[in-house]
């Protein structure tokens, strides 16, 4: 596997994968849409993916890694939709391996336009991808890097509250747990899928080693920056009341924050080694 | 023997200029559009409404190898409609056609960024039938076009020599403007050299300007100073939508930046724009 094409490498996520497989002496190429990356170790090509003659222009590669999503925006369920679909359609006539990068959002009970999204291109790939890997991240976090980006992770959000204030407002009990996983082991993830053609047609989730309670990440991010924060604890229903107030807010994706993220690790773990990076040590990358 | 160019939309601002700038380089032209302003000794111009499947059948029995498509619908309340079907009636009817050697499809900047409207929609659709056709074709996406007896120069022209010029916004949105000359002249790469690599062209200037700077480097070519009113966003919707002729959709994405990338145009057909300030230096010379 020589040449790789990130869909989405304005992206946290993106741009951190377009970056280690650069070092692994692959030749990357990464699509932008709006938010162009500032000096990047790969070839930054803007496509707005929703165009099949522009994704078709950019030529052939060995395999396609999707990032890009929507998460906001009226249209967001059915565009994104339409762009992993084009994307299907030119990994299939090109001969390249599509990765799919979902969410753990689809193990979630709620009906997010965004997981609704992730659901069914999820069942669209596996009907007519000819050669995919789907993987679910829980809650990526891992340093930023010197680009502009699309939009920041929760987890930098959240970092960005504990060093500016004294209090940090968290959405429900913050009992519900999350399975953070350091953007590292999920581009050693990628990389590996890449490097074994023989591991097709599969889906990975990818989580931390452990779960933990949503507080306890605010308490180790606090630690991290030898921070006294205190926990804000709003209920949701203020937060569901003000959805139906400020359109911006989804109701359903506000739902989803209060889930508990389980990733069956041990899907991949059948085929692949990879050491993951426990929350105390990775979260000083944050 | 001349070659043979249909031109759509042949009374519209590009599609006039378009029409006389080959039937001066002695190619045999036809125009077709909703109803003819102006004929052209020398033009065969025929009233044809692309929405009327019926009527576009009448392109089979006419004689052309290339078309420059630039009739598009920016105005009504129906622009998805509209132009959805007039450009799948010609390109179903140009698939039929067997001397058809190649498409200029032009759509538009806006594809190039996050707006999510009618217009974009439909100007995506067109590029993935065309994408489907068969047909080879380029697809051009200008920014901004404008020359010197373009409506919008002349009104900021007459404004700035009373003084002060009314931007709408913020003014600080970014803009590549394209100049009409650079427009013609890479459908005349195209054309002549019959290249027609199936690839999606950002066209415009190759230094972004932000609307204010637009509007201050035309004052400084015609030697005024203006003083630069900003009409809010909100206001302005609601003069546009009194008057009308202005897709109010179109309006709210006005503070988007559109910077064109021109590394696929520079690679594939080794030309350059010129800059805006070039651009109105040449207005003095016409």
């Amino acid at each position: 596997m020589n040449t790789a094409i990130i869909l989405g490498s304005s992206s946290f996520l993106g741009s951190h994968l377009a970056g280690y497989l650069a070092g692994k002496s692959i030749s990357v190429t990464g699509t932008y849409l709006s938010c162009k990356p500032e000096a990047p170790n790969f070839r930054a090509e803007r496509c707005n993916l929703l165009s099949k003659a522009e994704l078709f222009s950019l030529g052939k590669f060995d395999c396609v890694i999707h990032y890009a999503s929507l998460v906001v925006g009226a249209n967001k369920r059915q565009n994104n939709l339409d762009m992993m679909r084009n994307a299907v359609e030119y990994s299939n006539k090109t001969g390249a391996r599509y990765v799919y990068i979902s969410s753990s959002q689809v193990n979630f009970d709620t009906k997010s336009d965004y997981k609704m999204s992730k659901v069914e291109s999820e069942e669209y790939i596996t009907a007519h991808s000819q050669d995919y890997i789907i993987i679910r991240p829980a809650a990526p976090y891992g340093k930023l890097l010197p680009f502009k980006y699309t939009r920041k992770q929760p987890m930098h959000v959240l970092v960005d509250f504990v060093k500016k204030f004294p209090a940090v407002p968290v959405m429900g009990n913050g009992k519900y747990l999350r399975q953070p996983v350091h953007v590292d082991n999920l581009n050693e993830l990628v990389f590996r899928c890449l490097q074994n053609p023989a591991v097709k047609n599969k889906v990975f989730d990818i989580g931390g080693p452990e779960q933990l309670a949503f507080d306890r990440i605010v308490d180790r991010i606090a630690e991290r920056y030898q921070k006294r924060v205190i926990k804000v604890h709003l209920p949701l229903f203020v937060f569901l009341l003000a959805a139906n107030v400020v359109k911006f807010i989804d109701k359903e994706n506000t739902k989803a924050v209060t889930c508990n993220e389980k990733a069956d690790n041990a899907s991949w773990q059948a085929f692949f080694d990879i050491p993951l990076i426990p929350f105390e040590r990775g979260c000083h990358d944050l | 023997m001349n070659q043979k160019l249909l031109v759509t939309g042949s009374e519209g601002f590009v599609g006039s200029r378009t029409v006389l700038h080959f039937k001066d380089r002695g190619w045999a032209v036809t125009g077709i559009d909703l109803a003819i302003a102006r004929e052209i000794p020398g033009v065969t111009k025929m009233p044809l409404d692309l929405r009327d499947a019926q009527a576009v059948r009448a392109l089979e029995g006419m004689d052309f190898e290339y078309v420059i498509h630039t009739a598009a619908d920016q105005t009504s309340k129906t622009i998805l409609a509209n132009n959805s079907a007039a450009d799948e009636n010609l390109i179903t009817c140009l698939s039929r056609k067997k001397k058809v050697k190649g498409v200029i499809f032009m759509s538009s900047s806006l594809v190039s960024t996050s707006a999510d409207i009618q217009y974009t929609r439909s100007k995506i659709l067109g590029e993935n039938r065309l994408c489907d056709s068969g047909i080879p074709f380029v697809i051009l996406r200008p920014d901004m076009i404008y020359c010197r007896d373009e409506k919008k120069m002349i009104e900021y022209s007459r404004m700035i020599q009373k003084g002060f010029a009314v931007v709408v916004g913020s003014g600080k949105y970014l803009r590549s403007p394209t100049h009409l000359d650079d427009l013609l002249a890479v459908f005349e790469l195209v054309l002549n050299g019959n290249r027609f690599p199936n690839k999606v062209y950002e066209v415009g200037s190759p230094e972004p300007l932000t609307m204010d700077d637009i509007v201050k480097t035309l004052a400084l070519s015609l030697g005024k100073k203006a003083r630069l009113i900003h009409l809010p966003l909100p206001v302005a919707k609601l003069l546009f939508s009194l008057k009308g002729g202005l897709d109010v959709e179109q309006l709210a994405t006005m503070e988007l930046d559109r910077v064109s990338d021109l590394q696929r145009l520079k690679a594939d057909f080794a030309y350059a724009p010129r800059t805006f300030a070039q651009g109105v230096e040449s207005f003095k010379k016409a």
